[in-house]
């Protein structure tokens, strides 16, 4: 067992991602129906929750009212899931860029990071690292990829830095995550801003596209506070996320920048079905 | 039989870790019951069966999240040959316990592991934050094997891999 643990820690790195992805592919689909599972059993929790003193009056009624209630949460999960994807279908068809949609299928299992894992990998196209967003604004980037499984970094983990700018002033600076605060609100923070530039609260944050892996131009949050740095040197402002980093569902993988010409033939095609 | 008890569980275990939600008064670390399976082999089994739980469960633990491969085997084996180590000593069936070394092999693992990330550049050395991590991982630890030991111990027994009167 000593010997094995020795191999296992110092395996090489390539044989070491090829386990790790055999692994992941061969737990993924378990992982999938139990996240799902785990998604119905939350709203029939719900609909049991919401009848309270029913049963006590009329055990008939009630029983009724249970059958009733949980048939309206299913409707209304499939309603709220019918609308998230034809919202992120809108954005897709909307967007410039060439986008994976993806489903999430897992959270980190080791809690020393924040991450989720998306249900399409490497034989769709998805590689690392590349930016993830939603139709909201930007999630994270890919850290890890198996043939059909990919690792997203979120946005709120402390080891996610982002190279941004200030929409209405064209200031750069970095962001970078706090972490989730007792109150489960994700808290991101951009540091290294000009000290001399005039930041105002609800100021839009993008990203600036430098960096190469997060394209320019997609949004990130909104500015919530600014303070001047204890040096004196420069501006650092707590920001408030636009995309729900603790509720993602779906997702897309930012593969790359889309041809100019292409993004209006296809900006076009999107017209020529939206209009009657 | 045993093993194949013992891979289910590892299997329900890793999904379970992952889905669990954390909490921040509990330093955001995910619920143990990976290495709550690796503590009831070694509490009820020989040290093979329980190196074998742990290397398995480590296994999966890395292959699951970002941890290099390898890096939970080690600190689940270590931990599990400790336990086996001082097993006769201790009365492995009480509550109390199950609480303490819970709680003790949840925060060794955890200091071990942050070690580990630490050297291989994986992680930032901050000492508050793992105290923090620390002190969450005690809880959760305490609160986690006992639970755990009490589940696996019925499935265990359910399936004839123990007799009912060692179970109680």
């Amino acid at each position: 067992m000593g010997v094995l643990l020795l191999v296992a820690l110092n395996v090489p790195s390539s044989v070491s991602q090829h386990t790790k992805a055999v692994l992941r592919e061969g737990i993924a689909p378990i992982q999938g129906l139990i996240t799902s599972f785990s998604l119905s059993l939350e709203e029939t929790i719900k609909s049991i929750r919401g009848l309270g003193d029913l049963s006590v009056q009329n055990q008939k009624l009630s029983a009724e009212v249970i059958r009733m209630r949980n048939e309206v949460w299913q409707l209304k999960a499939l309603e709220k899931e019918n609308v998230e994807l034809r919202k992120q279908l809108d954005y897709q068809q909307k967007t410039t860029r060439e986008l994976i949609p993806c489903e999430v299928i897992g959270r980190d299992i080791s809690g020393w990071w924040q991450t989720i894992r998306l249900g399409k990998g490497s034989s769709q196209g998805v590689s690392v690292p590349r930016a993830v967003v939603t139709s909201d604004g930007v999630v994270g980037k890919t850290m890890d990829v198996s043939p059909r499984t990919c690792d997203i970094l979120l946005l709120s983990d402390p080891s996610c830095r982002v190279a941004t700018q200030v929409s209405r002033t064209k200031t750069f600076g970095i962001v970078r995550g706090q972490g989730v605060s007792w109150n489960r609100e994700v808290v991101l923070r951009m540091e290294f801003i000009n000290k001399d530039s005039p930041i105002r609260l609800g100021d839009e944050v993008v990203t600036s596209g430098l960096g190469g892996v997060f394209p320019r131009g997609l949004l990130l949050g909104y500015v919530d506070e600014v303070v001047l740095d204890r040096s004196g040197l420069y501006q650092s402002a707590t920001l408030i996320p636009t995309a729900d980093l603790g509720g993602v569902t779906y997702a897309f993988v930012v593969t790359e920048e889309e041809d100019p010409i292409e993004s209006l033939l296809r900006r076009r095609r999107f017209n020529r079905i939206q209009s009657p | 039989m045993r093993n194949l008890v013992m891979f289910f569980l590892i299997i329900i275990g890793s999904v379970l870790q992952a889905i669990v939600p954390t909490w921040a008064f509990l330093s955001h670390g995910k619920i143990p019951f990976l290495l709550s399976i690796v503590l009831y082999y070694a509490f009820t089994a020989d040290r093979s069966t329980t190196l074998r739980a742990a290397f398995t469960a480590g296994l999966l633990q890395d292959a699951l999240g970002l941890i290099p491969l390898g890096y939970s085997s080690f600190c689940f084996c270590l931990v599990g040959w400790i336990v086996c180590r001082f097993k006769e000593l201790i009365f492995g069936y009480q509550l109390i316990t199950q609480i303490w070394f819970g709680a003790l092999a949840n925060t060794v693992t955890t200091s071990l592991l942050w070690g580990l990330l630490v050297l291989s550049n994986k992680m930032d050395p901050l000492f508050t934050w793992v105290l923090f991590k620390g002190v969450g991982a005690f809880m959760e630890g305490a609160l986690t094997v006992p639970i755990v030991f009490k589940i696996t111990r019925y499935v265990d027994t359910r399936v004839g891999n123990v007799e009912e009167a060692t179970a109680s």
